[in-house]
């Protein structure tokens, strides 16, 4: 290494001091925020979380500690009727669409493919987050978002924005709650996207997340073994409106 | 008399202490020499400019069918969940806009990622290339993968450093106008820092995915290769999936490799031979991963990121042999041309070697 032979120039040491403390800051935060719970971890917080928030966002537990082992499917129907109609079932001749496995018809263009675009990626990518999301619910909450919440009536019951909501759920119940409904709202806006793609739009449309386990490596080579899916269902609910560019969009 | 000056010699701290007694002040100057003289791995980073601003390139082209749905007006059902993601302006400029003003932004990018590759006006096209992107990744971070989040992240350290040094439009430029590029010391400090980020950064991400990996029971017993490959989502190729998952001993092999090589990544970085060693093997999972798993964006980022690592000297050498290989075809061809002297990018030196490099 060469050594410099002038003196240091104090505005380059101001330079160095500055950005190399900021420099190590941030890789001591990202370390922080990156790595497991820790005791320091929890006393960064909430900073920790608002400094990594939008675009230096970042996890990197990549297929651990559990590696991807299981089939994840996004499956839907829709009301194609009024609401009115939708509400009062087939037997006032609702018109009912057949259950379509969105997951299964987006991987189609992936088989084979090592370049297929991002597409493909959709339906999975909210299955993931809503399951996580229906997973961290109580078991009273789980049974309630497979009711049918339509004609405007909240999921839940409430608006969980309100101060009745607060006066009903604890803090840490709520915020699950609002977290599930954020990714239930995505959802159902998707499957109303796609039910406009496919059937030209719907009143209402209803939700099954499916998970299909890889068969165990020990039985790799059985041809006859099989795995026990499990579900998570959500009810129906009232589909969403989009803007024209929107709905163009998948028009 | 011996006895005492056997004592006098012997190793010791107090000795060490003794002779080294400017030790502080020696590696305070040789730590601002580091930072201060040379802009170091210019060749490693021009390689991963190219790299890396290759893959993006491609993602954004390939995506072009159904970029206004993914990401354009389209994406509006995702608003409910990007709300809370915390992009600010103009990082969160899509979230609103119509499908004209999508398209012209996504034109843009793909000229900006143009840009970025050929290595022009790189200071200027850095931070705009970071704000287009981010912005049009930012419409629906579920679809992408851990290679648009890491990329994110290292074009901020990039906007920071000088991408154009070598094998750019920029230095092109500069050696036709045969001008030499002034070089201000702060300036060099904010690259060199830059460098360490990158270098800190895959490091970090390296060892957290192979620490978070040990603690899962597949991954322990040896199988948790087989699981992804075999899943409709990451098995895109099923008779190459069956093929290598056949064989148990393949399966653990590979997993066991897998671990290894990332937790080990940071500690090999410290030797040559060792670090070759990693970036081999690193490479060799990458490409696993880009083929076997169906993520060729992802993989290639990440295999960008690593080009730091590889010496200046090694890039040289590199460049030395395409430029003799294509010369000899082309001398081939055309005997009457090609015997001139290679341009001087070709000729040019790398600087001082980088620890990195």
């Amino acid at each position: 290494m060469r050594q410099h032979k002038t003196r240091p120039k104090l505005f380059t040491v101001l330079v160095l001091l500055i950005a190399g403390a900021a420099a190590l800051g941030h890789i001591g935060a990202t370390l922080a925020f990156t790595g497991p719970s820790t005791p320091i971890k929890s006393s960064l917080q909430p900073g920790l979380n608002r400094y990594f928030l939008g675009p230096l966002d970042q996890g990197w537990s990549l297929f651990a500690p559990g590696p991807y082992s299981q089939d994840e499917y996004f499956t839907m129907r829709a009301c194609l009727s009024s609401p009115e109609i939708c509400a009062q079932g087939s037997k006032k001749g609702a018109k009912f669409t057949e259950w379509r496995d969105v997951t299964a018809e987006e991987m189609k263009s992936r088989a084979g493919n090592m370049f297929a675009n991002r597409e493909s990626k959709q339906s999975k990518s909210i299955h993931g987050r809503l399951w996580s999301a229906a997973s961290d619910l109580s078991t009273s909450a789980r049974e309630q978002i497979a009711k049918p919440f339509i004609q405007g009536t909240p999921v839940f019951g409430v608006d969980l924005s309100s101060s009745q909501a607060r006066k009903e759920y604890s803090a840490t119940e709520l915020s699950n709650l609002r977290a599930y409904k954020r990714m239930e709202d995505t959802a159902v806006g998707f499957a109303s996207l796609y039910a406009i793609e496919q059937w030209g739009g719907a009143s209402m449309v209803e939700i099954k997340l499916r998970r299909e386990p890889i068969v165990p490596f020990a039985q790799r080579n059985n041809d006859e073994a099989k795995t026990k899916s499990r579900e998570t269902y959500i009810g129906w609910r009232d589909t969403k409106e989009f803007s024209k560019a929107a709905v163009s969009a998948w028009s | 008399m011996e006895l005492n000056q056997e004592t006098v010699n012997a190793p010791s701290i107090r000795n060490w202490m003794v002779k080294n007694r400017d030790f502080g002040s020696k590696f305070l100057a040789a730590l601002y020499s580091w930072f201060t003289v040379n802009r170091h791995a210019a060749y490693g980073l021009a390689v991963m400019r190219m790299a890396s601003g290759l893959f993006i390139l491609g993602w954004l082209v390939v995506n072009v069918p159904v970029a206004s749905k993914i990401w354009g007006p389209g994406s509006e059902y995702l608003e409910p969940y990007r709300s809370v993601l915390g992009y600010k302006w103009p990082l969160d400029i899509l979230r609103d806009a119509g499908l004209g003003f999508f398209v012209f932004w996504y034109v843009v990018a793909v000229v900006l990622a143009i840009a970025f590759v050929i290595g022009w006006k790189t200071r200027f096209v850095t931070p705009l290339f970071f704000i287009f992107y981010t912005a049009i990744n930012a419409q629906n971070t579920p679809v992408s993968d851990g290679g648009n989040y890491f990329i994110r992240i290292m074009l901020i350290y990039l906007i920071f450093a000088d991408l154009s040094k070598h094998w750019s439009v920029d230095s092109w430029m500069r050696k036709r106008a045969a001008k030499s590029k002034k070089e201000f010391e702060a300036v060099t400090v904010l690259h060199n820092l830059a460098l360490c980020l990158v270098v800190a950064q895959l490091c970090m991400v390296y060892l957290e995915a192979g620490l978070y990996k040990v603690q899962g029971s597949l991954w322990q017993n040896g199988t948790a290769m087989y699981y992804p490959v075999n899943s409709e989502a990451y098995g895109v190729f099923p008779w190459l999936s069956d093929l290598i998952t056949a064989n148990s001993w393949v399966v653990a092999l590979i997993t066991y490799v897998t671990v290894v090589a990332q937790i080990a990544f940071p500690f090999m970085l410290f030797h040559k031979i060792s670090r070759r060693i990693a970036l081999i093997v690193i490479l060799g999972m990458h490409i696993g991963i880009a083929v076997v798993m169906g993520l060729p964006f992802f993989s290639g980022i990440m295999a960008s990121a690593d080009a730091v690592l590889v010496s200046s000297g090694t890039w040289l050498t590199i460049q030395g042999w395409l430029a003799t290989q294509w010369r000899e075809k082309f001398l081939r061809r055309n005997p009457s041309e090609g015997t001139s002297e290679p341009e001087d990018e070709f000729t040019d030196r790398p600087e001082k070697a980088s620890s990195t490099a």
